[in-house]
């Protein structure tokens, strides 16, 4: 893969909103170096959290040696802990993301969202992880918080190709059994899978504390249905053909399609997590500022 | 149904465009890798039902518009009742019989019974199908062949119908259709249809038998179709018959003229204005009828004058009404200046009121002995010897009064000039030789009766007829009014034995009778002239005739009745040919006419040569009305007829259906009252509901288009 190729999925537009917007973790994440986000955990930094007893074994510096010289009693004065986060990247590779419409299909959309949230990501000095999946996950790429492997997920990102079934279920139960601590999980997808499996799997994610954004992604004939004349569909992963005429029943299709977007939609409200739809005929920048426009007042609140 | 434009019917292929263009779609298939494969089987799956029946309605909408829309193109027509086989497209061999009599101009306010029959025949000219052939008679009382022969050109067939009109003639259909079956049956290889356009006037088919006759003969190989015309319409009043009433026309003297006035209808009219003029001049006298019920006719008298002699019209106007052809009735008549008679006495040297002819001399001249020049029937006295050395050309009337036997020489001179158009009236006297009158080589034969011996009146007295008098002479006295010859008597007379019909010579006939119905007066037309024959000497000895106060108008009207001029002989039917001598000098000169409708004179021809005479022909007469002839540059005409229709063509009753019924399984199209005016009898062309429903079915189909896109 050459640079040319790589520095593709990096839409400028998108990185310079996106830097300026920054993404930060609703919730208490896990990190494992001093960050920007709140941790669960409380060690001793600038901010005075509580009192607890003294124990053998505890770092005599942080005793309290005011209120031992008050009451003769051995306090350790324990301070508010920040933290990075951990951002999983899980990009749906299946079959199905390979269509598109016009330039672009949604699997290189998908992958181009994936690279300018790294990007953002480790530019705020938070980590990243990379899975990519179908029916299972394909490639992995382990957390890194070093802006300099920026390049080293765009490659793997452009070196695959999606060829297989989806299986999103099964994706994210592995997911949630490899993300210890809580962080950061944004799921990259048409899903175009069955429902129940998503939500089960949803369940999953969310039961281990990770922030879940899903960011499905559709292409702008999957959402308007434009076609006239006859046309033979013929579907991904093995679907079969189909010859029609598609204006006969746009409007049948369009409340069809409506109605899955608002179940999947009720589904991630339902466990808190945020659904954002990913148009290929909107720029990159765009939905994505809006994104990050709106997670910053969510926060702000 | 039928097609007048059948070759557009290829153009229902096209019916099949909506089908190809929804296969060539088929055809022109896009294909696409699609990932949301599951939203398009549940769409299919929930609308494709209701799709398919859409889809199949609305392509069965747009074939039948396209269908409708090459129907309308093939303009098709609809066939009369029961359906005809006649317009389904194929060629056939079709005579149009066209009704042309007088009663075809009845109008209805709109268009008459002729223009009515005229569309409808256009109407099926357009229904015949490709490569029929067709012919065009025009019939009344005779054939006219337009078109004789079927032709293809129905271009030519079309301009006769334009140019063709309600004539002057009586209705009779048979001619017409017997020339039509004859035409037809000579032709082969293609089916043979007649049909009739008439008004079915009860006149026209008073020969329904032979057309039956005709029809079962023919149906198996020719289909009749009858076509009424018309609208039903009977109420019609028509001037029967005009003419003058008077002995003999002469000119300054008052002419009384009898006009009928019929009423054909089923209401009575009143206050029917009856007028008459001359020489299309403007109307000399008026009457009004108060009342005249229907199925009856009234005599109007009106008094006029001329005030030259010589040839005239006379015309008889009443209101018009729908048949405006019959509301005019002329006819002509030759004014005299001065008649002419010679009374030939047996016996001149008797003394005056002794002769034979004594009182016939006063009848012809019954005025007072000064005024006797200038009264216009001049009187020549005469003996038998005048006979044969005068002209008696120059007389109108020769009056043998007491004759016994003639020199051979006076016979023939006679018999001559009687058979070149003279009156002769034959008297015998109180001393006459009847025998040598009947048995005279050259008159003899000629006789209207033999002269029987003199014998006495059976009851003292024998009185002439009571009447009705059927012949013309002594029609007059049918009137009451008038008088009456019943009084006249008789002690001794000469019975009379009529003669019979020989070559040359009509048979005689009695012009009054005895009351006991034995001849008293006996006529008989010799050649161009006649004679009659008095039973009786016109002496008082022998009875009161001489004195009766019906004697002098008799004597009157005998020189009238006698007078080559009588204004009967100058009316005409239509068609007859014109025919009056002139003189020897006139022959090769050119004659003019100017006939009924006409503003200028025209050519009529050339005075030709008969014996010693000229002669003028005149045929050209098909229009009612009165005909003036002129000779040269003379504005004076030289003669005048008339050509009146036959009364009985005012009578517009239609014919019954048991008449007709023959054809009612043969092709009598239409009922009776239904004409082809109203289009239920003639084929109608049916292309504007049909461009009517092509639009329609656009229309639904956009409609229904843009509501099933709607809802997809």
């Amino acid at each position: 893969m050459d640079s040319a190729s790589r520095h593709d999925f990096l839409d400028p537009d998108a990185v310079a909103r996106g830097e300026a917007l920054g993404l930060l973790a609703r919730g208490v994440v896990e990190g494992y170096r001093v960050g920007e986000h709140r941790s669960p955990f409380r060690g001793f930094a600038i901010e005075f959290a509580q009192h607890r007893e003294y124990t053998i074994g505890d770092d005599p510096r942080h005793l309290d040696w005011k209120v031992l010289g008050r009451t003769d009693r051995y306090y350790i004065k324990q301070y508010e802990q920040d933290t990075n986060f951990v951002a999983h990247l899980v990009i749906d590779a299946s079959e199905s993301m390979n269509y598109g419409s016009g330039k672009i299909t949604k699997f290189h959309y998908a992958k181009a969202l994936a690279a300018c949230l790294a990007y953002i990501i480790l530019g705020q000095r938070d980590a990243a992880a990379l899975y990519l999946c179908d029916t299972e996950i394909r490639e992995t790429m382990t957390r890194t918080d070093n802006m300099g492997k920026i390049h080293h997920i765009m490659d793997r990102l452009a070196s695959f190709q999606a060829t297989a079934k989806t299986s999103l279920a099964a994706v994210m139960k592995d997911i949630a059994q490899l993300v210890k601590a809580r962080g950061m999980i944004i799921l990259i997808s048409d899903l175009f899978d069955d429902e129940e499996a998503f939500e089960k799997g949803l369940q999953q994610l969310r039961f281990g504390g990770s922030e879940v954004i899903v960011f499905q992604v559709m292409d702008s004939h999957e959402l308007e249905f434009p076609f006239q004349g006859t046309v033979e569909f013929e579907g991904f992963e093995n679907l079969g053909k189909l010859k029609t005429t598609p204006a006969d029943f746009r409007q049948s299709y369009l409340k069809a399609v409506g109605a899955f977007r608002h179940r999947i939609q009720e589904t991630c409200h339902r466990y808190g997590c945020h659904y954002v739809l990913a148009d290929t005929g909107q720029p990159l920048g765009s939905t994505l500022a809006s994104y990050l426009v709106f997670r910053q007042g969510m926060s702000a609140r | 149904m039928g097609f007048l434009n059948g070759i557009v019917l290829w153009g229902l292929a096209a019916a099949a465009l909506p089908v190809l263009v929804h296969l060539l779609n088929k055809f022109q298939v896009q294909r696409v890798r699609w990932a949301a494969m599951r939203f398009l089987n549940e769409a299919m799956q929930r609308t494709q039902r209701k799709l398919r029946l859409e889809d199949v309605l609305l392509l069965l909408l747009r074939c039948l518009a396209v269908a409708l829309l090459v129907l309308a193109f093939a303009r098709p027509v609809l066939h009369w009742k029961g359906g005809d086989p006649v317009f389904s497209g194929s060629p056939v061999d079709a005579v149009l019989v066209v009704d042309d009599s007088m009663s075809m101009g009845m109008s209805n306010g709109v268009s008459t019974s002729f223009e009515q029959a005229r569309d409808a025949a256009g109407k099926v000219l357009d229904g015949l199908g490709s490569g029929s052939e067709a012919a065009l008679f025009f019939v009344s009382d005779r054939v006219k062949k337009a078109v004789p022969i079927p032709t293809r050109d129905f271009a030519l067939l079309r301009r006769n119908l334009q140019e063709g009109g309600p004539g002057s003639r009586a209705s009779n259909l048979l001619p017409g259709i017997q020339a039509a079956v004859d035409l037809l049956k000579g032709r082969t290889g293609k089916p043979k249809d007649l049909f009739l356009f008439t008004d079915d006037q009860e006149g026209a088919w008073r020969q329904s038998a032979e057309i039956q006759a005709l029809f079962d003969q023919s149906k198996a190989d020719i289909r009749f179709h009858l076509l009424p015309a018309g609208d039903g319409m009977t109420d019609n009043l028509a001037i029967a018959s005009v003419k003058l009433d008077v002995g003999l026309p002469v000119a300054n003297q008052p002419l009384r003229c009898l006009v009928q006035v019929s009423n054909w209808g089923a209401s009575a009219a009143n206050d029917v204005r009856v007028s008459v003029s001359t020489d299309q001049s403007p109307p000399q006298a008026e009457a009004v009828i108060p009342q005249i019920d229907p199925g009856q006719s009234v005599t109007a008298s009106l008094i006029l004058r001329v005030g030259e002699s010589g040839p005239h019209t006379l015309t008889a106007s009443i209101p018009p009404d729908r048949l405006p052809a019959d509301n005019q009735r002329s006819t002509a008549f030759l004014a005299q200046e001065q008649v002419r008679v010679l009374v030939v006495e047996a016996d001149p040297s008797a003394a005056r009121q002794d002769q034979d002819g004594f009182f016939l001399v006063n009848a012809l001249t019954p005025v007072s002995p000064d005024q006797r020049d200038s009264y216009y029937l001049k009187v020549a006295d005469g003996s038998e010897a005048d006979l044969g050395r005068g002209n008696l050309s120059q007389y109108d009337a020769i009056f043998l009064a007491g004759m016994g036997r003639l020199e051979a020489k006076d016979a023939e001179a006679l018999a001559a000039y009687v058979k070149q158009g003279g009156g002769l009236v034959l008297v015998p006297g109180k001393e006459s030789d009847i025998q040598a009158y009947n048995n005279d080589p050259a008159l003899g034969p000629l006789l209207p009766a033999k002269l029987s011996p003199a014998q006495d009146a059976p009851a003292k007295f024998l009185f002439l007829q009571h009447g009705p008098y059927l012949h013309p002479l002594v029609a007059f006295w049918n009137d009451a009014e008038n008088g009456g010859l019943d009084g006249m008597r008789l002690s001794r007379f000469h019975p009379l034995m009529l003669s019979a019909a020989a070559p040359g010579s009509a048979g005689a006939q009695a012009v009054i009778a005895y009351a006991d119905g034995q001849p008293a007066i006996a006529d008989r037309a010799v050649g161009a002239g006649r004679i009659l024959q008095f039973g009786f000497p016109l002496l008082t000895a022998w009875g009161n005739v001489p004195i009766h106060p019906s004697f002098v108008p008799l004597v009157q009207r005998l020189v009238g009745y006698l007078s080559k001029h009588d204004s009967d002989e100058l009316s005409l039917a239509p068609g007859s040919t014109f025919t009056q001598q002139a003189g020897i000098e006139t022959v090769g000169k050119e004659f003019s006419v100017l006939a009924p409708g006409d503003k200028e004179k025209r050519v009529g021809g050339h005075v030709d040569l008969d014996g010693q005479n000229g002669v003028i022909h005149f045929s050209e007469t098909d229009n009612a009305g009165p005909y003036l002839l002129f000779l040269g540059d003379n504005p004076k005409p030289i003669a005048a007829f008339a050509v009146q229709t036959d009364p009985a063509e005012s009578n517009l009753a239609r014919v019954p259906d048991e008449t007709i019924a023959f054809l009612q399984g043969g092709g009598k199209n239409g009922s009776g009252s239904g004409g082809a005016g109203n289009g239920s009898a003639a084929p109608e062309e049916i292309w504007l509901p049909c461009l009517l429903g092509a639009f329609a079915a656009f229309l639904l189909e956009l409609i229904l288009a843009t509501w099933f896109s709607r809802s997809r």
